[in-house]
């Protein structure tokens, strides 16, 4: 009768951790692939690092492991495992220059508007692509799931102000490249229609 | 949203708007539209107690196994060898028993001739 006993407490605890899973899972699950995305910028791969970090907790919680703080723990084992991915990739493609990852994803031609829509954003991302990790992650919270500047200091474990400047700083460096090359664009295609743009009237 | 989204209007005008809009745009299309579930989780839970259980009933079979085997062997060893001289011996007793029943027999023979001579006297 003892046993019987146990047996049924054992899978409610079960359940009980399962449905934890579950809420950790639904609460965290974004952050936690923003954090990968923010360094390959690579969505499916992001997906992938995000549902590998939450198999691992599990298997912690399995071998009896007592996570204090579980999302914190995601974040970190999303970053290495991130890591691990690039220097993995690194060491079989070697360096390949953003317009050749780029052109992979988007191959087929849509209507007007959206093809603009896909150059544009293919700049973005080559200009993404030279920043720092770090600044990507901030980039990622704030523009994808839309966090303040305290929720992402929580998450990347840095104050805020360093989030404002560094969120300042990179999209100061970003409008300044794609206004250059909007520039540079715009002279080498010699369009003199453009009175407002510098530089058009050559 | 497009029309703002425009390689020679969005970084010309380029007010932090624009470029805020130019960010919004290009991340949330990176987020992907239906989000999946939670990992599938193995049964490991159960093939790690299935595991345990099994492991000790294995271990009750070994034992189990092995005290059978060294039984059979014991019990082997000891059968043969014991089985040749109880019989002889038997005999032997046997054959002592046979003699002394046939000295007793004598005696009781030869005391029934005494006794009965005795009888017949007048």
């Amino acid at each position: 009768m003892p046993q019987g006993r146990k047996q049924k407490l054992s899978s409610a605890a079960k359940m009980a951790r399962r449905a934890e899973f579950e809420r950790l899972y639904e609460q965290h699950s974004r952050e936690v692939w923003a954090m990968a995305y923010g360094r390959w910028m690579d969505s499916d791969l992001a997906m992938d690092i995000a549902q590998e970090a939450f198999l691992r907790l599990w298997r912690q919680w399995e071998a009896g492991d007592d996570i204090q703080n579980p999302r914190a723990w995601l974040l970190r084992v999303a970053r290495n495992l991130a890591e691990d991915h690039a220097k993995s990739s690194f060491r079989r493609n070697g360096t390949q220059p953003p317009e050749v990852l780029n052109g992979v994803r988007s191959a087929q031609p849509t209507a007007a508007d959206e093809l603009e829509k896909q150059e544009l954003f293919a700049q973005l991302r080559a200009e993404l692509e030279d920043l720092s990790p770090e600044d990507r992650r901030i980039l990622t919270y704030r523009y994808a799931l839309e966090y303040d500047a305290n929720r992402i200091a929580d998450l990347l474990s840095i104050n805020v102000t360093a989030v404002h400047m560094r969120l300042s700083r990179a999209r100061q460096r970003l409008a300044d490249k794609l206004a250059v090359k909007a520039d540079f664009e715009h002279n080498d295609t010699g369009n003199t229609g453009e009175s407002r743009e510098t530089g058009s009237g050559t | 949203m497009n029309s703002h989204i425009t390689p020679t209007a969005a970084p010309r005008s380029s007010g932090p708007d624009d470029l805020d809009r130019l960010l919004s745009g290009f991340f949330q299309s990176e987020v992907p539209r239906s989000w999946p579930a939670a990992p599938s989780l193995d049964v490991e839970p159960s093939t790690l107690a299935m595991a345990r259980t099994g492991s000790s009933l294995s271990r009750w079979v070994l034992a189990a196994s092995v005290a059978l085997l060294v039984g059979t062997c014991w019990f082997a060893s000891s059968g043969t060898s014991p089985q040749t001289s109880p019989t002889a011996s038997q005999k032997n007793d046997a054959m002592k028993g046979k003699a002394g029943q046939s000295s007793i027999l004598d005696e009781m023979e030869k005391h029934r001739i005494v006794t009965d001579g005795e009888l017949t006297k007048p």
